[in-house]
């Protein structure tokens, strides 16, 4: 593998069309186009921009192209890769980096609109043809309104230019005599360019017009019209009485007098006002505010006075907007005089700007005796937020306005403690004290902290409710002793609240002081329990054991079971699980917390169904089962979804598990195959499509449409079973999965602390005991996690010899090779496939299998047999092969190249040879794979300058832009040029020989000789510069290749970057054997 | 009779009335007084109409008109309006005659989202005050229209996303307020960064998407289909492109991010106290779109003049790792209201809480004071999800906006989205 400097700026240099004939790859536009095809929908921007921008410098040759490639719509044809490709395209082409494309591109459009037999694309294309088109297409635009089928997008498409007024206007008036264009779509077009030459032809079409025809035109003439049209308008809304009616004429007269000059404006208003319509005589209104501004203040007042609502807020809103800030203070001056309605539309005014000025009109209200002007007055004061606001507020908290005062305190923008302490008098009556205290508490201020103590213990039972309440708020870590004696004399509401306190007040402490304060408090206590919520406030591992015992002692149970709620950490799972199982009566509680607290908490998704698992064993009802179902979601695996088909069964639930059973299958794709998980895929879209029909609910309808999308891609063949239930393994029996299997996937649960085997292909391979596992006849080992339920689960794939194992979500072995209990690579290619128990008996659930399809092998042929080919590879294994034999994985056959397991370095024979034929196959399954065959090399150098690389390139994709011919497939690397290879698409297999004797290398791929040379010639024998320095004039790449003509060394693949397969590899070594 | 009660409430006003005769002496308790009573009509009675938002009934607020251009919803819906609530409503097939109908104070805009502005601007030149489902338009300039039309005519006008206010937010397992507080608090600095994503417990409607290669099917006959489309571009029917699944076409709407992003944003843009300013760029990270059935999108980012940013991560493509709502330099909160500030809960307490909103929209109506999520503010956030939906539209990975002159910097074709030209007699 070489690296190359990769020049895509290039690509994205847009070639003019004239010029686009060829890029600079050599391509035609039919192949460019072909080729961007492939790549659409463009997965990101990146490849957007570079694969787009490519077809765009095709211009009209390739707009042709592709638009002659749209089959009719509408009959099932796959047209969506065309339609991509010319809306990019003009996404493209009219943004700033498309420019030097658009013109050709556009001509391309109008072509294609022109040739386009099918309606729906006609209309498709024209309107991609108005987005690029500017004022010289007017024209083109125009001619395709005669045509009823493309009128209306030509239309939207004009209305789209600049620039265009006179053209428009000539149209405008061309096409309202004797075309077929609606005058309603003509009137769109003048009000839209705002031709005031229009208006006479507008206003003479009036009469007789209907009324959606009127309302588009007194629409374009509120924008266009002169004095002319207004008169017109001003009749067409006197005789509409000022009123709405359906061709909008009030509407349109209001807008043009809103563009006239002032003195016109008012007068229009003046009669308008007279509408009994109040949005009438708003708009009215504004335009005489509007036309008076900041000598308004008359007209403001007067509309004060109105009995209607709607008009003086409207009064007060446009004075805002149009008379200035003296407004404020007018209107305030005024306010005394006017009625309690008014004044209560004043004070919310003033109170919604903030006017300092309304200051004191908004505290003298505050005491009205007009309940709605009181309350908007303490609103408005806490907005302004003053001293004097405070005051006026305060002694409201014991009137019929307490609540509108308490709101409005809590957002009081400033320092009230001062104020509210001179409340906190225990003289004071209950009226005054308990919304004091509650806003107290309600602020935190700490600084009343004494006083409240002080009220906690009131003779009046109400007020000391509420001290205690607000001492949640007051209280600090100094207030704790208080606060705990409190506690212990409480009862009831009070005990309730002060339990809070007590925790709140300490809640900054770590949780070792916390849990350090709650049991020295219970040490001391008669009433343990009270301390309970601080024990689960603290989440200390000793604060669960303590409440962990309180759960099983019958006295304190329901107490700790509430405590148990209210601790915030993953360790309390187990102790949650416990309780719903033992206790029927906080069953659906625990569970419901339980899968909050994980939610939270717990990441894998092993952990997760293992806990929703134990969830279920414990039969909770409905809505809880429901939220389980949902959750399975979260933690996908054949067992979950082996879980949802049954829930599928449960009315309750069985929408929630339709649902998860989709969302684990899209993120999954791997699960989604086998009959069995199709038919509960069917199973799921019948259970949506019955919610769709009957709630029309859109979220089921989607998922409908997103499982008719599994269905499809559900891949025949081996998939899960979906299993469920326990199996008991005897001691020292064995629970058998499948006999002569060659490859498999399986996982299973078993019971935590218990002992067992799995066997693979007959052999002991894994063992686990109650601690550990450990891959037998290896030195791996791993210590079990600490089980959130009583169970462990294992998953299990064996594909060719490789290995992949992991316990409780945690990977164990990946990719690992399948060793016998002596630790060589085994030979066995099938055998059975077991669970083993050990000396007692092992509970073993929910085991799904997969069994994967037998490896296909390669074999060589008859001949090649005779000729005395040795198969390197066959497809079980690379036992052949030394090196990265971890990124070159043997995979369904295939050596494939990987990214996934960490390897590094490259893949060699283990047995050295001069000169040979090397056959192999190969395919590319990503775009732009770089590879090679390294030959008579050594391991850990550089094949192409020790020994050679004969390259394997997919040389054309687009990356490679400025790839040199000698970097090419085929090539001997920078030596000699071999002929370009055309490959198929991606996933072609491709067969290839190295020819290697001497000097002599040729070489052949899909039966075409590409490269037949001397290497020695090639270079003159200079495969070192003569002259010692690092440029080389005799090489065609310029550089010393020290190596060249090694006599013999290994074979290797080259190659780091993951994304190729190869198979069938076989060798025959001509220095054994008489060769061609 | 009812006309009577019409005159009254307009000439009368609500407010006069209450203080002149407590409704108990008219009428005992639970009485409502006519003039204290408002009706409603519904337009759109398929979906979200036919929901708890919209389609109920009391002495309070009784729900009396019906307008459906499939006579099948609007046959339904009158069938149970008379079964749930016993009201014989007035059914129409053109909202125009829905929103003169007299009979109606407010109109309920339940359509899909094409249809928006026309009907709510109708309403409003009718003097109808309005309540409106999210997203409050398909575009930008329809906003802009709408907004100005109910100023015009000064009209009581409540967009139906309602996490500004309450309710749990989504997975944050909080109501916006306390998020509110805090950042006002200044405790977690300036500017923030708020990322709406799965991982800080948002669930996008991200696979609501459209269908390519449509085939064509007769039109329903209970369906008009002409009028469903309206405004919007004529496409061939095919039943995916309208009821329930009109969600996943440009034409109509534009997936989880235009139908869901508004519910998502609006908290965001109040919370950070954008309410009277937009963001000056947008930029895109998506597989590229197609021109008719919308599809995913990796991340959206808006930032705004003072450096705040607000991220939306597409499903499946969330930053991976616990990822924090809201970022400033002095502090972080994640899901749940979890905060890098210690005891967060307390500290915050010691400030004011925000300003009251005012979230009774009947009480709004009758007062005559704005919504708490009204034309201005809910125009503001509905064109995040519309800049949005133009970016990924034209394929852009950047869009700049000058809130001065209301346009896109540099980008005519991004400007041509903001109006987009509706098809037929149909006009702003």
């Amino acid at each position: 593998m070489k690296k190359y400097i990769i020049s895509i700026l290039a690509l994205l240099l847009c070639v003019p069309a004239t010029f686009a004939q060829t890029d600079s790859r050599n391509r035609v536009a039919s192949t460019i186009i072909a080729d961007g095809l492939a790549q659409l929908p463009a997965g990101n921007p990146q490849v957007f921009s570079q694969v787009i921008s490519e077809m765009a410098a095709t211009g009209e040759q390739g707009i042709q192209q592709l638009a002659s490639s749209l089959n009719s719509y509408g009959k099932g044809e796959k047209n969506s890769v065309f339609e991509y490709a010319l809306s990019g395209i003009t996404d493209y082409a009219s943004s700033n980096a498309g420019a030097s494309c658009r013109e050709g591109v556009k001509k391309g459009l109008a072509q294609a609109v022109k040739t386009c037999k099918n309606t729906y694309y006609k209309n498709f294309l024209l309107s991609l043809f108005g987005r690029l088109a500017s004022a010289g297409d007017f024209d083109t635009l125009a001619g395709y309104t005669g045509d009823k089928d493309l009128s209306a997008t030509a239309l939207a498409a004009i209305c789209s230019l600049h620039g265009v007024d006179a053209k428009a206007l000539d149209f405008v008036k061309s096409a309202a005599s004797g075309s077929n264009v609606p005058l309603a779509s003509l009137a769109k077009i003048a009000e839209q360019f705002r031709l005031k030459g229009a208006e006479d032809l507008l206003l003479s079409r009036l009469s007789g017009a209907d009324a959606t025809t009127r309302d588009a035109i007194y629409s374009a003439l509120s924008v266009i019209g002169s004095e002319k049209s207004l008169k017109a308008l001003a009749a067409a809304a006197k005789a509409a009485g000022y009123a709405p009616e359906a061709s909008h004429a009030t509407d349109a007269y209001i807008r043009l007098l809103g563009n006239s000059d002032a003195a016109e404006a008012l007068k229009g208003a003046k009669a308008l006002a007279k509408s009994t319509v109040p949005a009438m005589r708003a708009a009215a209104l504004e335009l005489q505010l509007k036309s008076l501004g900041d000598k308004a203040g008359k007209q403001v007042i007067a509309a004060l006075r109105d009995k209607d609502i709607q008009y003086r807020n409207t009064a007060l809103d446009y004075a805002r907007k149009y008379a200035g800030d003296k407004i404020f203070g007018e209107v305030a001056a005024a306010a005394p005089k006017l009625s309690a309605a008014a004044r209560t539309d004043v004070v919310n005014w003033l109170g919604n700007n903030k006017v300092k000025a309304g200051e004191s009109l908004i505290v003298s209200s505050v005491g009205s005796k007009d309940s709605t002007l009181s309350a908007a007055a303490i609103k408005a004061a806490s907005k302004l937020g003053t001293p004097a606001a405070l005051s006026a507020i305060l002694p409201q908290l014991s009137t019929s306005q307490s609540a509108v005062a308490t709101e409005a305190l809590r957002s009081f923008p400033g320092q009230i403690a001062d104020g509210i302490g001179t409340l906190l008098d225990g003289s004071k009556p209950a009226s005054v004290l308990i919304p004091a205290l509650t806003v107290a508490g309600d602020r935190h201020l700490h600084s009343l902290s004494g006083k409240v103590l002080a009220l906690a213990s009131s003779g009046n039972t109400d007020v000391r409710n509420a001290a205690a309440k607000a001492l949640y708020g007051v209280a600090s870590k100094g207030d704790y002793d208080a606060v705990a004696a409190l506690l212990e004399k409480a009862g009831g509401d009070a005990a309730a609240s002060l339990q809070k306190a007590l925790c709140n007040a300490v809640s900054a402490e770590t949780p070792e002081q916390q849990y350090a304060r709650a049991e020295a408090s219970i040490k001391k206590s008669s009433h343990p329990a009270l301390y309970y919520p601080l024990l689960a406030q603290s989440g200390t591992p000793a604060a669960l054991s303590a409440l962990q015992a309180a759960l099983n002692n019958n006295a304190t149970s329901a107490d700790a079971a509430k405590a148990l709620m209210l601790v915030d950490n993953a360790s309390v799972l187990p102790t949650l699980l416990s309780a719903a199982q033992q206790y029927p009566a906080v069953r659906n509680n625990m569970l419901t917390r339980m899968m909050e607290v994980a939610g939270n908490t717990v990441s894998n998704p092993v952990s997760k169904y293992q806990l929703l698992t134990a969830a279920l064993a414990t039969k909770p009802e409905g809505g809880t089962l429901s939220k389980i179902a949902s959750q399975y979601a979260t933690a996908p695996g054949a067992a979950s979804l082996a879980e949802l088909v049954s829930l599928m069964d449960n009315g309750a639930c069985q929408y929630q598990a339709a649902l998860a059973y989709k969302e684990i299958l899209s993120h999954n794709a791997a699960l989604n195959a086998g009959d069995k998980v199709l038919s509960g895929l069917k199973k799921a879209k019948d259970i949506c499509q019955k919610r769709k029909d009957s709630a029309n609910d859109a979220d089921a309808g989607y998922a409908v449409d997103a499982i008719n999308g599994l269905i499809n891609t559900c891949a025949k063949g081996a998939g899960y079973d979906l299993n469920k239930g326990l199996i008991t393994v005897e001691a020292g029996k064995r629970h058998t999965i499948a006999d002569n299997q060659e490859n498999i996937a399986f996982s299973f649960d078993w019971n935590a602390g218990g002992e067992g085997t799995v066997t693979l292909r007959s052999m002991p391979v894994v063992r686990f005991t109650a601690k550990s596992m450990e891959l037998i006849g290896s030195k791996k080992s791993i210590a079990l996690p600490a089980a959130c339920t009583p169970w462990h689960t294992m998953d299990v794939r064996l594909v060719d010899d490789r290995l992949f194992v992991t316990v409780d979500g945690t990977k164990f072995v990946e990719n690992e090779v399948l060793k016998t209990a002596a630790g060589v690579a085994s030979a066995k290619t099938t055998g059975a496939m077991a669970i083993a128990a050990g000396a007692a008996p092992l509970q073993i659930r929910n085991l799904n299998t997969a069994l994967l399809a037998n490896t296909p092998v390669s074999a060589l042929t008859a001949e090649e047999k005779k000729q005395g080919f040795e198969l390197l590879f066959d497809g079980h294994n690379l036992d052949k092969w030394q090196g990265n034999t971890v990124n070159y994985t043997p995979d369904n056959g295939t050596i494939y190249v990987t990214a996934n397991y960490g390897g590094s370095g490259n893949l060699y024979t283990k047995k050295k040879y001069s000169d040979f034929i090397y056959r192999f196959e190969f395919s590319f399954v990503k775009p732009g794979v770089n590879n090679g065959i390294g030959i008579r090399t050594h391991i850990g150098t550089d094949a192409a300058y020790d020994g050679m690389e004969i390259q394997v390139l997919d040389h054309d994709d687009p990356i490679y832009a400025d790839l040199h011919p000698y970097q090419q497939h085929g090539s001997v690397y920078g030596i000699i040029v071999p002929k370009h290879v055309k490959f198929g698409k991606l996933g072609t297999w491709n067969t290839e020989e190295i020819y290697a004797k001497g000097d002599h290398i040729r070489v052949t791929v899909n039966g075409e000789v590409i490269l037949d040379g001397n290497i020695r010639e090639a270079c003159k024998g200079h495969n070192i510069a003569p002259d010692g320095g690092k440029s080389n004039p005799y090489t065609v790449d310029h550089q010393n290749h020290p190596g060249l003509f090694n006599k013999d060394g290994y074979v290797s693949f080259c190659g780091h970057g993951p994304g190729v397969r190869f198979r069938n590899v076989r060798i025959l070594d001509l220095s054994k054997h008489k060769g061609k | 009779m009812r006309t009577n009660r019409r005159n009254f409430l307009k000439t009368v006003g609500g407010i006069g009335l209450f203080t002149i005769v407590p409704r108990n002496v008219l009428g005992g308790n639970g009485y409502v007084a006519p003039s204290d009573q408002l009706t409603k009509g519904i337009v759109g009675c398929g979906g979200i109409g036919r929901s708890s938002y919209h389609f109920t009934s009391d002495k309070n607020y009784r729900l009396v008109a019906l307008c459906d251009v499939d006579s099948k919803h609007l046959n339904d819906a009158a069938a149970d309006a008379k079964k749930r609530f016993g009201e014989t409503c007035k059914t129409y097939h053109d909202f125009r005659d829905l929103v003169s109908d007299p009979s109606v104070d407010v109109v309920h805009v339940a359509t899909p989202p094409h249809w928006h502005a026309l009907i709510a601007m109708a309403a409003a030149k009718a003097g109808k005050d309005i309540w409106c489902e999210k997203p409050m338009t398909r575009t930008i300039g329809e906003g802009r229209a709408l907004r100005d039309t109910v100023k015009r005519y000064n009209r009581i006008f409540r967009l139906n996303t309602w996490f500004r206010f309450t309710d749990t937010f989504y997975g944050l397992g909080t109501t916006v307020k306390p998020l509110k507080k805090l950042i006002d608090s200044g405790l977690l600095g300036w500017p923030l960064k708020v990322t709406v994503s799965g991982n800080t417990g948002f669930a996008w409607k991200f696979f609501w998407v459209g269908k390519e290669n449509l085939e064509t099917q007769p039109v329903p006959p209970e369906l008009d289909y002409d009028f469903w489309l309206g405004p919007a571009p004529f496409k061939p029917y095919n039943i995916h492109r309208t009821h329930q699944t009109f969600r996943g076409y440009w034409d109509y709407d534009g997936g989880g991010l235009t139908d869901m992003g508004q519910h998502y944003l609006d908290p965001v843009q109040y919370m950070l106290g954008k309410d009277n300013e937009s963001p000056i760029k947008i930029e895109v990270d998506a597989p590229q779109q197609h021109p008719d059935a919308v599809g995913i999108w990796h991340r959206i980012t808006y930032t705004y003049a003072d450096g705040c940013q607000i991220v939306l991560e597409g499903e499946g493509f969330e930053t991976p790792g616990k990822v924090p709502y809201i970022e400033g330099p002095k502090g972080k909160v994640y899901k749940g209201f979890e905060c890098t500030i210690p005891d967060i809960m307390n500290k915050l307490a010691e400030f004011p809480d925000p300003e009251p909103q005012r979230t009774d929209f009947l009480e709004c109506v009758r007062t005559r004071q704005k919504f708490a999520l009204n034309e201005e503010n809910g125009h503001r956030s509905c064109s995040l999800v519309n800049m949005g939906a133009i970016a990924l539209r034209l394929n852009r990975r950047e869009l700049n906006y000058d809130a001065a002159t209301g346009t896109f910097k540099d980008d005519p074709e991004a400007n041509a989205m903001i109006y987009q030209p509706m098809r037929g007699s149909w006009h702003l």
